[in-house]
């Protein structure tokens, strides 16, 4: 007789008591099986280049092939080069010159053509150009303009009466012209990304403003700026990570020079994998491009969450 | 109505029929080779792109069951690189000569002494002797033109000043001092990297290979590495060139010139002359200077002084897998046959026996292109190449803008070209 006839069902807080094991999900019910493909072709196309630079950097290499691991020797020459010295203090002045120019002209357009009603469109349009082309037409563009002989600026410095320059042909000016120049055509970028941001922005904490009788300013540093700084945080991430791997400009606009006063890390691995095939010191360059933009992206995770309490 | 099994029987002996046809197919197929240019097929206003393929059916023709495909990269960098990372395309490679070293050490050219031998290709029928362009005593590459520096001036400019082209330095200097002023350059010396593969190419091949050597000295060792030219004949050199922007007017924004800034300059007119490259006459009459622009032969220390000459050789791939094929290929192309039909594309093509005299060398490109075939035989000569010519001029143009821009020595300079190259052969042998 079975004795479970007539037996009340068992409850569920008794199932674990049975000593039958939980049968497994079927392998295309797992999570992990649809996201396999997109991992494994983005383990191939990041993680699989990255260890083989890391692998590069710590070898001698001759032309395009490995000729022996010599440990941190390369790293050893490249630190105590003059050019690292001068390469390190470029990329800086290039990241935070243009940081500090594209930031506040792009926020400054966003909010000033925020406030343009229907006009806005036309305005933004026509302001995000420079973003649109490509580092190629840019510099070319900027190769006239600041063409020493005949260039327009240069004239224009002489019709003001303003002493002649090298320009991009100075070495102390080159630097701070590539600044410029990269800001132009990358605060469109900020502009779109804080006009969105403007548009969360709520409307009842201006008119608590008015009410308290403030001006636009206090209204931009107490409502506006508030709620911007996650945007900016990231958006100025980005464009530093992009600044940083920037190579087209510089060489169109000045190929490094003049005397390697515009040769970034990011140029010397183009310079020492393209030009004059010395892999091993480019693989260096490479690496330290990494760590740089490893430690932007903690030093914007770490502000963030402060700022987001 | 055909059953499963018989639909199913059909067509597996349809698709074993058309693979013994494709395997079949391709052992009678043809033989292709890829040969990589500088020269575009696809651009019809290049006459020597007319003449390039002219060549290749007259070799496809003579060839039969060998097809050439065109690989075109006008900066030569991209096929260059696979070269040197030992891929097997493409078979033939169209190269700059004073590149030559630096892709016979990667091991990537294979010798062709052998080839020289067994097509019976006389030493003596060109305009420079092969012996002269062997390296380590082998031959890399078959030469297929040869461009020699020469004075390219406006001479509506030359003319109103009372001018006539220079045939030493010190007379360059005077035009440059008569003819700098009011936005235009008299004679533009240019240290900067326009155009070029890296570092002051432009300079460096047409005025300071010759200035440092004069046919007698040393330039590099055999093996490229070593910087062989004396400190004393740097520092006159480095001085003639710090004099030019010191003392003989030549504008400061000239000094980051390269090819492609001379090259606009003399079309435009804003430049008066240039010591330049022979090759870019036709191209620069035709963007706009037309009967203004006039050449004479290149100034050196001493009148008639010895020019370094550069050209293009053709070379086989040591990786190729159609060797034979290619050699063929290479030793047509180097023909008295090919070479007449590119003499009429507008090269200063290098076999000597092309130059015989024919209609041709009655118009004014073929005069021109006779006159400087002597003037190549005459003052031309082979300098032994750097190893690595990019870290060389890269070196070479920081360290003379450096002597200009921050008032260094021609000692100092000489000093930081000779300790970077030779950094940079320590790091990379």
């Amino acid at each position: 007789m079975n004795s479970l006839v007539g037996s009340p069902p068992l409850s569920d807080t008794t199932e674990h008591l049975t000593s039958e094991p939980k049968p497994r999900k079927p392998l295309q019910d797992q999570p992990l099986f649809w996201f396999a493909p997109a991992l494994v072709l983005l383990l191939v196309v990041t993680l699989y280049p990255l260890a083989y630079v890391l692998w590069m950097s710590l070898q001698k290499t001759r032309y395009y092939e490995l000729a022996g691991f010599v440990g941190f020797e390369n790293y050893a020459y490249v630190f105590s080069s003059r050019e690292f010295i001068d390469s390190s203090i470029a990329s800086l002045i290039f990241v935070a010159g243009s940081l500090s120019l594209a930031v506040p002209i792009g926020v400054f357009a966003a909010v000033v053509f925020n406030s343009l009603g229907r006009y806005a469109s036309f305005f933004r349009v026509v302001t995000l150009l420079p973003w649109t082309l490509s580092m190629g037409v840019v510099a070319s563009l900027w190769l006239w303009l600041l063409n020493p002989s005949y260039g327009p600026i240069s004239y224009a410095m002489s019709q003001l009466g303003l002493p002649q320059s090298l320009l991009l042909g100075d070495p102390d000016l080159a630097i701070w012209l590539l600044v410029i120049t990269t800001a132009w055509w990358s605060f469109p970028y900020v502009m779109v990304m804080t006009t969105a941001a403007l548009q969360s922005v709520p409307k009842e904490l201006y008119e608590a403003v008015d009410m308290d009788g403030g001006n636009s300013v206090v209204k931009f540093r107490f409502v506006t700026l508030p709620h911007l700084l996650p945007t900016l945080g990231s958006t100025a991430l980005n464009l530093a990570i992009l600044y940083l791997t920037i190579v087209t400009l510089i060489l169109v606009l000045t190929g490094g020079g003049p005397l390697g006063a515009t040769a970034t890390w990011s140029y010397q691995v183009f310079n020492g994998t393209v030009q004059t095939v010395n892999i091993a010191p480019a693989a260096v360059y490479s690496v330290v491009v990494l760590v740089a933009n490893l430690m932007l992206g903690y030093i914007y995770v770490r502000s963030t969450g402060r700022a987001t309490g | 109505m055909i059953s499963f099994d018989i639909r199913r029987r059909s067509l597996l002996a349809a698709a074993t029929l058309a693979a013994f046809a494709g395997m079949v197919g391709a052992a009678f197929a043809d033989t292709e080779i890829v040969y990589a240019s500088n020269l575009d097929p696809a651009n019809n206003k290049d006459p020597r792109v007319a003449a390039q393929q002219k060549i290749l059916q007259a070799f496809e023709k003579a060839n039969p069951g060998v097809k050439v495909k065109v690989l075109v990269d006008p900066t030569q960098a991209s096929y260059l690189r696979a070269l040197k990372s030992k891929s097997a395309s493409p078979d033939v490679v169209k190269v700059i000569g004073f590149g030559v070293p630096e892709y016979a050490a990667t091991g990537s050219l294979e010798p062709l002494d052998d080839l020289v031998a067994s097509e019976k290709i006389d030493e003596n029928d060109w305009l420079i002797p092969l012996s002269k362009a062997k390296i380590d005593g082998h031959l890399y590459g078959l030469p297929l033109d040869y461009r020699i520096p020469i004075f390219i001036y406006r001479k509506s400019l030359l003319e109103a000043a009372g001018l006539q082209p220079p045939k030493t330095w010190d007379e360059a200097c005077k035009i440059s001092q008569t003819l700098s002023k009011e936005g235009k350059i008299g004679y533009a010396v240019g240290v900067g990297a326009g155009g070029g593969l890296g570092g002051a190419q432009a300079f460096g091949e047409l005025m300071f290979s010759s200035m440092v050597t004069e046919g007698a000295a040393e330039y590099f060792d055999a093996s490229g590495t070593q910087f062989l030219v004396s400190e004393e004949k740097f520092v006159r050199a480095a001085q003639t060139i710090k004099d030019f922007y010191t003392k003989c007017n030549v504008p400061t924004a000239a000094l980051q010139f390269g090819y492609n800034e001379i090259h606009d300059g003399l079309r435009a007119g804003t430049v008066a002359s240039a010591t330049f490259g022979l090759y870019r006459f036709g191209a620069i009459v035709t963007a706009g200077a037309g009967d203004d622009l006039a050449w004479a032969p290149g100034p050196a220390y001493e009148p008639n002084g010895k020019q370094a000459v550069y050209g293009y050789v053709v070379a086989l791939n040591k990786n190729s897998a159609h060797k034979d094929e290619a050699k063929k290929l290479i030793a047509f192309l180097g023909s008295p046959e090919a070479q007449a039909i590119a003499l009429e594309g507008g090269e200063v093509v290098a076999r000597a026996s092309v130059y015989k005299g024919g209609p041709y060398f009655e118009t004014d490109a073929g005069k021109r292109q006779a006159a400087w075939s002597e003037l190549i035989k005459e003052r031309g000569f082979l300098p032994s190449y750097p190893l690595s010519l990019t870290a060389y001029n890269l070196a070479l143009g920081e360290a003379l803008q450096r002597m200009v821009l921050r008032d260094a020595t021609p000692k100092e300079a000489y000093e930081e070209v000779k300790s970077r190259y030779q950094r940079a052969m320590d790091q990379a042998q």
